[in-house]
This record gives structure tokens, C-alpha cells and sequence, in this order.
């Protein structure tokens, strides 16, 4: 269960303050995968990103009851360019308290980096280092993926392996998403959020905030237009 | 149209009555492009030519021919020698200027239409023309005046409207780009072009609402081209809402997820807690040990050898350089060392957990780590290796025949650790207010040098007179060094050092230190 009490957060711009939750208080309860929507720029990342604990609320508490959520899926800034890919395999595996040769066989056999595997991540392509972070986040098994904005990662082979790994995972966790593409959101939330003006509002059904959104989105248009620079 | 094939049939035999007549030539050549037989009236236009090869309007009319049979080359060939013999034609140059546009030949072109704009009559076609080519060769300030200008002369030109606004837009003058694309709009009201446009500069200033409309609109006047629809998909993308006639698929087979209500997970206990606290700061270790000393197996022996080889520097210089007596202890070297060892550890360590905030400390990305946990494990490691150095040195000084074991053990050791702290509690410190002001490393680092030599490293408080020792004993790190060195020596108890201190600047420090961490963590960003 995922408690946000109270939640705001903002950000200083050169226009002045940017508010990206204000006063924002869910529940996400535990067997409920979430679909964040929002039109671009309105803080879903940053959602995310609180969501992780990577950035902290400006005001309110956000707690992750025993939780054990992921960083967001297939994020490859935490591997250390100068340790193989091997090496940041065992430094993960040695965080979560895993297996560090189990986790070593799956990833390596899920990444497909051949020799590259133990070689710095630094000399990788930027497929290499996708396919590894995707191999690492799916090794351990959290209670809570946290994705934004799957970026599609190699061929339709690698994507489908991709997604049956995940799908395993899914058995056991729960996913809160930020994608553009509905049909992946379809396919792994039942639950939605519309976040509008620095307020996160939930639904029960996924369609319906897909609705809700899209009505927001097309009406009354004015009540959302920017002044013009 | 059956006047103008009438009038060319009276033009040719008039040309035909009078062979040697370059004006009658050029009127039949006209007329007979008029009518559309450009072979016959390219025919006259080259017999004009030839009868009066300096008149520049025959072979303007030569070249127009020219190029409307397809002959680009030579009707360039033929305006530039027009333009030769008649500098000044407006028109000619605004003809030559188009020619040369179609060649890709931007800079000539850009040359004679803006001749053409500075003659008496710029058209507004030449305008256009001139911004069009003044784009191509990236001069869109240039080219946006020159779009004005046409936009200007005809108003009532939507096409110019919107070139301008695609330029002004390019300029990231957005709202000034919006005006004449609802200038455009007012002119005609149903024109896809400029929906599409419109869409996209609200889109470009942020109002995605106004773009989604604006893009519907668009794809529904237009009837769904590629255009249009990619307009709509991208804003659609940026809105993340359906694209209204998306697969139709999608909505059939949905997998529906049922809500399969699970047993929230048992909170962790205390030592489970603990047990993954330690498991992050020892991972955490033995990663920066492996990443810090490279990749050899001699790595972190060299980042043991690194200090030694400075402190022995240093103790042999000053050993060499001062032959007194050793204030303390029998052996000048060994007195510098005792205070040397602890002064490094607090300077080592409390500058390593500073690096434990910077911001681009990528584990701190992974929801386990917590900022305590990097430095936590910054200071465990740092001490490991400041012992050792200690442990060697003080083994080869025993081995050379002085003292290498303290004569108070427990007490050295109880020394070390407090000197430790204490540079875990200013490390700690550090960290959040170099979040705040970065420039502090550089204070910081003056003050350390500062206490290099307030610290009792090479002399001994015993010699200094009162006034002097009273105001050093106020240096915890002074403490510090003398405790160790009440520890090392024996019978060695000097008055100054106060232990209770110490231990208050440890326990202020270190309070300090994560109470400010705890308060500052949510504005130092980690920056991704």
C-alpha cells in the first residue's frame, strides 16, 4: 500500500514557481495497478520520481508501507560506467539481499550482452546499457514496478521477452505507469489517475480516467490555456 | 480563350508579313505561348532574339519560354544575359531570382530578388520569393522581414501569412507566429493548412487543449492526409489522450486485469531493518572500493601506500629540517607521526562523506539507498583505510626499534574513533551546506589547512605560552591529536586536554549533521 498524505511538490522556474502536486492525499492499495494520465509537462515523471523516493515532497509524507517499490523500470543512470556489467549486476544483487550468482545467470542469460557482459558499462552502446538495466529491474522481484515512458528497447524478439518477464513478475506485483501508449496501459493497469493542475485524481476503472482525461482535454479548453509568452 | 487563339493565328502572320520586326516577333511569340504552343512561340522568341540580340524584353520573353519548355539551364543563361543588357528590370530580376530558386542556387538568387525589392514596385511574390531563399541560406531575421513586406503588400495572401508564421515560429516567437495564423484563420475559416499550423503553435506554447482542437479540426477538414493525421497523433502524444480512430482493436481484446486483492506485506522489524541498512553500506563499500581503486589487485594497496608515502614525506622533512628534542615521546619523526595519523583521518573522512551528497551520486536513484547509507559507508571504508595506514606505519616504526605499539592501547584506539566521529558530524554538516552553497567546498578547504597547523601536528602545546594554548585547546582536533597522544606515550597527561570536550563537539556535530540532513533531503535534488 502506497499512502500519499498530504503531498505537494513544486519546482522554481524562470516564470516563477511551478506547482506539480498541491495537497495531493491517495491510497493505492495493494493488487491495484495504476495508470497515471496527464498532458505533457503536467508532473507524471515527477510523480514517479517522488514515487521512488529519488526526490523527496516539498510538503506531506509519502509512505511506502513495506513496500518494496522498484526504481522506475529500465533505468540506466544507476549503473557505474566504470564496473562491468556484471559487477553492477552483484552490487544490485548485494543491495536487495539477493543471490548474487542466481541473478548473475538471469541476467545474464536475459540481457544478451555476450562477452560485453564483463566489460565497463561505459563502453556499451545505449541499447547494451537499456537491455542490461531491463535485465536488472526484472531480476528482482518488488512489490511495486514503477514504469515511465517504456522506451522500446531492441528488436521484437527482445520486447517480447521483455514483456512475458514482466508479465511473471506482474503475478506477484503491481505496476503504476506513465506511457503514452494505452494499449500497454490497457493491458496492465485497472485502476487510472488523471493528474490536472497539480491534482491527482483516482478512478476505479482505467476507462474512466482515460474518459475523464480526454473529456478535460477537449472541453473548455480555456481554463487550461497558458497566456501566451 | 477562342479570342486568344484567334489573336495568335493575326500575331504570326503579322510576324510572318514582317520577318525582320523584333517587337512583331516577340508579340507573336507571346501570343502563342498564351495559347499554349510552346514549341512555335519558343521559335519566335529565339527569331527576336537573333534579330535584336540587345533587347533585354525579348530575351526575357526568350527565357520565360525557356523555362516553361522545361530548358532551366539556358533560360537562366538567357535572363542573366537580359539582366546583363537591363540591369534595372524589376521584373527581370524577380524572374531570374525565381529561376535561380528552382536551381538551388540561393545565394544568386537572393542577389537579384533583392535587387527586385529594392526597385520602385517589389511585388509581393517577390518578397516571398526573396524570405523563401533568405531561409534557405539561414538568415531567418532577414527572411522574416522580407516575409513581412510581401505579407504587407497582399495582404489577403494566406500563403505568405503563414510562411511568415513559420518563420516567426522557427524564431520562437511563437505568440507573434499565432497572431498572423488567426490573421490567416479570419481570411478563410476552413482551411486545413492553417489549422494544422495553428495546432502546432498552441501546442509549441504550451495550450494542448487549444492544439488537440485545432488538430481534430485540421484532420476533419483535410480528411485525414498524413499531414494532418501526423499533427494530430504527435499532439494526441503530447495531450496522452486515444487518437480518436485509433485501432479499433485495441478496444476489443482489453485483458482485463481483475483487482486480485493482496495481503500488504508484513511491515520489517527493527533488525530487519538494520539487516538491510547493513546490507546496503557494506554493498555500497565494496562497490567504491572497487571503483575508486581500480581494477588491479594492488588497488587498494596503493590507496593504502598513497597517505603512507605522505606522511613519511612529510615526518622525514620536518625530522631533517628540526634537530631539537622531541617534546614528547624520545624520537622527533614518531612524535609528527602521532599527531599526523589522527589529523588525516579527521581531514580524509570528513571530506569523503562531503562526496556522498554530490549531486550526481547515481545510487542514490535506487529507492533502497538512502543518502545516510552513502555516507555511512563513505566513513566505514575511509576509516578501514586510515587504519591501516596507521597499523603499517606504526609497524615499521616498531620494527625499526622504536615505539610502534601505543603504551595505552584501548586508549589510542578510544582516541581514533573519536577523532572519526567527530569528522563523521563536520562531514555530515558539510554535505548539507554544500548542497546549499557548493562554493563552501573551497571554505572548507581553507579551514582544514587552517587546522593543519592549529592542530598540534608538529609542535606540542607544552611549548606555546598560556594565552596561546588556551586558544588552541579550542580546537576539538587538537583534542583529539593529544589524546591520541596521552594513548601513544606513556606518561604523557597534559592538563589541556579535556575529553567531555570532545565528546560534546562529537555529539553536537554528528546531532547536527543528519538533523540537517533529515530537514534539507527534499531540497537536494537528485538530479537525473
Amino acid at each position: 500500500m502506497i499512502v500519499l498524505d498530504r503531498v505537494s511538490k513544486s519546482y522554481r522556474t524562470l516564470e516563477g514557481h511551478k506547482r506539480v502536486l498541491c495537497d495531493v492525499s491517495v491510497v493505492i492499495p495493494p493488487g491495484c495497478s495504476l495508470g497515471v494520465l496527464g498532458a505533457n509537462g503536467a508532473g507524471k515523471s515527477t510523480l514517479i520520481r517522488l514515487l521512488a523516493g529519488t526526490e523527496h515532497p516539498d510538503a506531506g509524507r509519502i509512505t511506502r508501507s513495506a513496500a518494496n517499490v522498484s526504481f522506475p523500470l529500465g533505468f540506466s543512470d544507476t549503473l557505474h560506467p566504470k564496473l562491468s556489467g556484471r559487477e553492477n549486476v552483484v552490487f544490485l544483487a548485494r543491495i536487495y539481499g539477493l543471490s548474487e550468482l542466481e541473478t548473475i545467470g538471469f541476467v545474464e542469460s536475459f540481457a544478451e550482452l555476450g562477452t560485453y557482459f564483463r566489460m565497463p558499462v561505459g563502453t556499451y552502446s545505449s541499447g547494451m546499457r537499456a537491455r542490461l538495466a531491463f535485465g536488472i529491474s526484472l531480476a528482482i522481484q518488488f512489490d511495486v514496478y514503477l514504469i515511465d515512458e517504456v522506451t522500446s528497447v531492441g528488436d521484437e524478439r527482445f520486447r517480447t521477452k521483455c514483456l512475458d518477464a514482466f508479465r511473471q513478475r506482474m503475478d506477484r506485483a503491481d505496476v503504476i505507469m506513465v506511457t503514452h501508449d494505452f494499449e500497454t496501459m490497457r493491458a496492465y493497469c485497472n485502476i487510472g489517475a488523471v493528474l490536472r493542475d497539480g491534482a491527482l485524481t483516482l478512478f476505479d476503472d482505467l476507462e474512466a480516467a482515460i474518459e475523464d482525461h480526454a473529456r478535460a482535454m477537449r472541453q473548455n479548453p480555456a481554463m487550461y490555456a497558458m497566456e501566451p509568452i | 480563350m477562342i479570342d486568344a487563339a484567334a489573336l495568335a493565328r493575326e500575331a504570326v502572320a503579322t510576324a510572318r508579313a514582317h520577318p525582320h520586326d523584333a517587337p512583331v516577333a516577340i508579340h507573336a511569340a507571346m501570343a502563342l505561348f498564351h495559347v499554349g504552343d510552346i514549341p512555335q512561340s519558343l521559335h519566335y522568341a529565339r527569331m527576336a532574339t537573333s534579330l535584336d540580340p540587345a533587347s533585354s524584353s525579348a530575351l526575357r520573353v526568350l527565357s520565360g519560354i525557356l523555362n516553361a519548355a522545361g530548358e532551366r539551364s539556358e533560360a537562366i543563361a538567357v535572363a542573366l544575359e537580359a539582366v546583363r543588357i537591363a540591369p534595372a528590370g524589376a521584373e527581370l530580376r524577380l524572374h531570374l531570382g525565381g529561376l535561380l530558386a528552382a536551381e538551388s542556387r540561393w545565394k544568386e538568387a537572393a542577389e537579384h530578388l533583392s535587387t527586385h525589392a529594392v526597385s520602385a514596385a517589389p511585388t509581393a511574390h517577390g518578397w516571398h520569393l526573396l524570405s523563401a531563399v533568405l531561409r534557405q541560406l539561414g538568415r531567418t531575421e532577414r527572411a522574416t522581414a522580407a516575409a513581412r513586406e510581401a505579407v504587407r503588400t497582399d495582404p489577403e495572401m494566406i500563403e505568405y501569412r503563414l510562411h511568415l508564421a513559420s518563420l516567426l515560429s522557427c524564431r520562437a516567437l511563437h505568440s507573434l507566429a499565432l497572431h498572423e495564423v488567426r490573421l490567416a484563420q479570419a481570411l478563410d475559416h476552413e482551411n486545413p493548412t492553417v489549422w494544422t499550423m495553428l495546432s502546432s503553435l498552441h501546442a509549441a506554447l504550451g495550450d494542448l487543449p487549444q492544439a488537440l482542437l485545432a488538430a481534430e479540426k485540421a484532420a476533419a477538414l483535410a480528411g485525414d492526409t498524413p499531414a494532418a493525421l501526423a499533427q494530430l497523433a504527435y499532439v494526441a502524444g503530447l495531450c496522452r489522450v486515444p487518437m480518436p480512430d485509433g485501432n479499433p482493436k485495441v478496444w476489443l481484446d482489453v485483458p482485463v486485469r481483475a483487482t486480485k486483492p493482496r495481503p500488504a506485506p508484513r511491515r520489517p522489524t527493527f533488525t530487519e531493518d538494520l539487516a538491510t541498512r547493513w546490507q546496503v553500506i557494506f554493498a555500497i563499500m565494496l562497490r567504491d572500493i572497487r571503483t575508486r581503486f581500480g581494477h588491479t589487485r594492488l588497488g587498494y594497496f596503493w590507496a593504502i601506500m598513497e597517505p603512507i608515502t605522505h606522511l613519511m614525506t612529510l615526518g622525514v622533512i620536518f625530522y631533517v629540517l628540526n634537530h631539537g628534542t622531541a617534546p614528547v615521546g624520545d624520537n622527533l619523526f614518531l612524535f609528527y607521526i602521532t599527531g599526523l595519523v589522527p589529523f588525516l583521518m579527521f581531514s580524509h573522512v570528513s571530506h569523503d562523506i562531503m562526496s556522498a551528497g554530490e549531486a550526481n551520486n547515481a545510487m542514490l536513484h535506487l529507492p533502497i539507498v538512502k543518502r545516510t547509507d552513502v555516507m555511512i559507508a563513505h566513513a566505514l571504508r575511509q576509516f578501514g583505510t586510515e587504519a591501516w595506514v596507521g597499523i603499517v606505519i606504526f609497524s615499521v616504526a616498531g620494527l625499526l626499534g622504536e615505539r610502534g605499539v601505543p603504551a595505552d592501547p584501548l586508549k589510542a584506539m578510544l582516541a581514533i574513533i573519536c577523532i572519526w566521529l567527530l569528522a563523521v558530524g563536520v562531514g555530515a554538516v558539510n554535505l548539507v551546506i554544500i548542497a546549499m552553497f557548493p562554493s563552501y567546498d573551497i571554505v572548507f578547504g581553507a579551514v582544514l589547512r587552517l587546522l593543519y597547523v592549529a592542530s598540534g601536528i608538529y609542535y606540542s602545546p607544552i611549548a606555546m605560552p598560556d594565552w596561546a594554548r588556551d586558544a588552541l585547546s579550542y580546537n576539538p582536533i587538537l583534542q583529539g591529536t593529544e589524546f591520541f597522544r596521552i594513548g601513544f606515550f606513556p606518561q604523557y597527561d597534559p592538563h589541556w586536554v579535556d575529553v567531555s570536550y570532545l565528546l560534546t563537539w562529537i555529539g553536537a556535530s554528528i546531532g547536527i549533521g543528519f538533523a540537517l540532513e533529515r530537514a534539507m533531503r527534499h531540497r537536494m535534488v537528485v538530479y537525473s
